[in-house]
């Protein structure tokens, strides 16, 4: 899942700065109650990343699989993973140019 | 005093970055004795000083003196001290590490200490230049000097000792020495830490398996990363030293006795399950190619902590 929408950022071209704002944002919702942070993820969605469409569309997605209280921290973690791997990966992608054959052999 | 009884700028520095310039080469004494020469300020020099005496490397701290040289001893200052009021929040591991390690405090800040994207040799600028050449110390490109790779890798740069404001696990990870095959040669690590540093995660990079950590010891500090959240990136070859391509470690699932690593190849887009086994038997990966059959190398995030934003 991850991967996916890892790929779907790519494909959108959503630079690794919006992430991390992206990252910034949900981490304030930590500890909130799950009835109000639904509401806020789409605010922030067409809010602050109303330009960022991919953003956006994955902020949503995620304010409709909330069910309960304690399916906050994982998102809020889930949300950070994805920032973390997706700088990880541009810097892999970047490190593969000083192996032999940049990395394809 | 120098060690020839001679006044020398060594004399300014601290006895703690004395006893690692002992155990440098005759170059990178040499060098670090330009730095200090050509150091805007007894407060650079100072800054200097602690990163040597930090444990630093001769090539990090050759670009730790020129990202100083063009600053004001306000701007260095600022640059290599970390508030604790700051938005985003710094733990106590880093304020700790930050107050004996000027240059971890740059670039925690957001300094930028990585060598030039150019390839080229690098060519004589003279002393206060803005931009002294300074070796690549992060690729074997085979178009730098013989001198240039000499100051980048025969420093042993993991001479650098935990201070004691670090967790087990992180001395765990910074007192493995990095080997002497292919020490110092940094595929992935300046990349990685220029990428995460918005995200409080610092990575170290060492090679597995060639004389100094072993791949059932970094599979080990790699897995507390994992179950903190933080994917570890590795680097996949034929042979000890024999770096060729580069992976993520992104999940490890635990089945009673049995574990399982999820690779993840960036460039191939493979996404494959190993257990441990296998990966312990240096055999085999679950890729395509079969030729890069082991993790060479592994960057173990250093800061004990989950992602901070």
């Amino acid at each position: 899942m991850l991967l996916d929408e890892l790929a779907d950022l790519r494909a959108a071209q959503v630079q690794q700065q919006h992430l991390n704002d992206c990252v910034w944002a949900v981490k304030e919702l930590s500890g909130q109650r799950v009835r109000e942070v639904g509401p806020r993820l789409k605010k922030i969605a067409a809010g602050r990343f109303g330009q960022q469409p991919a953003i956006a569309r994955l902020l949503v997605t995620w304010a409709g699989r909330l069910k309960s209280d304690v399916d906050v921290a994982p998102l809020v973690g889930h949300f950070e993973r994805l920032a973390l791997v997706s700088a990880m990966v541009g810097a892999l992608r970047r490190g593969s140019d000083r192996l032999p054959r940049a990395g394809r052999g | 005093m120098s060690r020839t009884g001679a006044p020398s700028v060594f004399d300014v520095v601290s006895a703690q970055a004395r006893e690692r310039l002992d155990a440098w080469p005759a170059t990178a004494r040499a060098l670090f004795s330009e730095l200090l020469e050509d150091a805007a300020s007894d407060l650079q020099r100072e800054l200097l000083s602690r990163a040597v005496g930090a444990g630093h490397s001769a090539a990090e701290v050759h670009a730790f003196a020129d990202a100083l040289r063009g600053l004001s001893d306000d701007e260095a200052f600022d640059g290599c001290s970390l508030e604790t009021g700051s938005p985003g929040g710094y733990t106590v591991v880093q304020l700790l590490r930050a107050e004996a390690d000027p240059l971890y405090a740059f670039e925690l800040k957001g300094g930028e200490l990585s060598p030039s994207e150019s390839r080229g040799l690098p060519t004589y600028q003279p002393p206060r230049a803005a931009s002294r050449p300074r070796p690549n110390f992060a690729i074997d490109d085979p178009r730098l000097s013989k001198s240039a790779r000499a100051l980048a890798f025969e420093v042993p740069s993991a001479g650098r000792q935990p201070g004691p404001d670090l967790d087990d696990r992180c001395r765990a990870t910074q007192n493995v020495r990095p080997p002497p095959a292919d020490g110092g040669l940094v595929l992935m690590q300046d990349l990685l830490n220029e990428a995460t540093r918005a995200l409080g995660v610092v990575f170290r990079e060492q090679s597995v398996d060639d004389q100094g950590l072993t791949l059932e010891v970094a599979l080990e500090t790699a897995a507390q990363a994992l179950r903190r959240g933080v994917p570890v990136p590795v680097a996949l070859g034929p042979a000890p030293g024999q770096s060729r391509r580069l992976a993520l470690l992104l999940q490890l699932s635990i089945s009673g006795k049995s574990r399982a690593w999820q690779l993840f190849d960036p460039f191939t887009q493979e996404l494959a399950w190993a257990n441990e086994g296998d990966l312990l038997a240096r055999a085999e990966l679950p890729f395509a190619n079969k030729a890069n059959r082991r993790i060479t190398r592994i960057a173990l995030p250093a800061v004990n902590a989950a992602p901070r934003f």
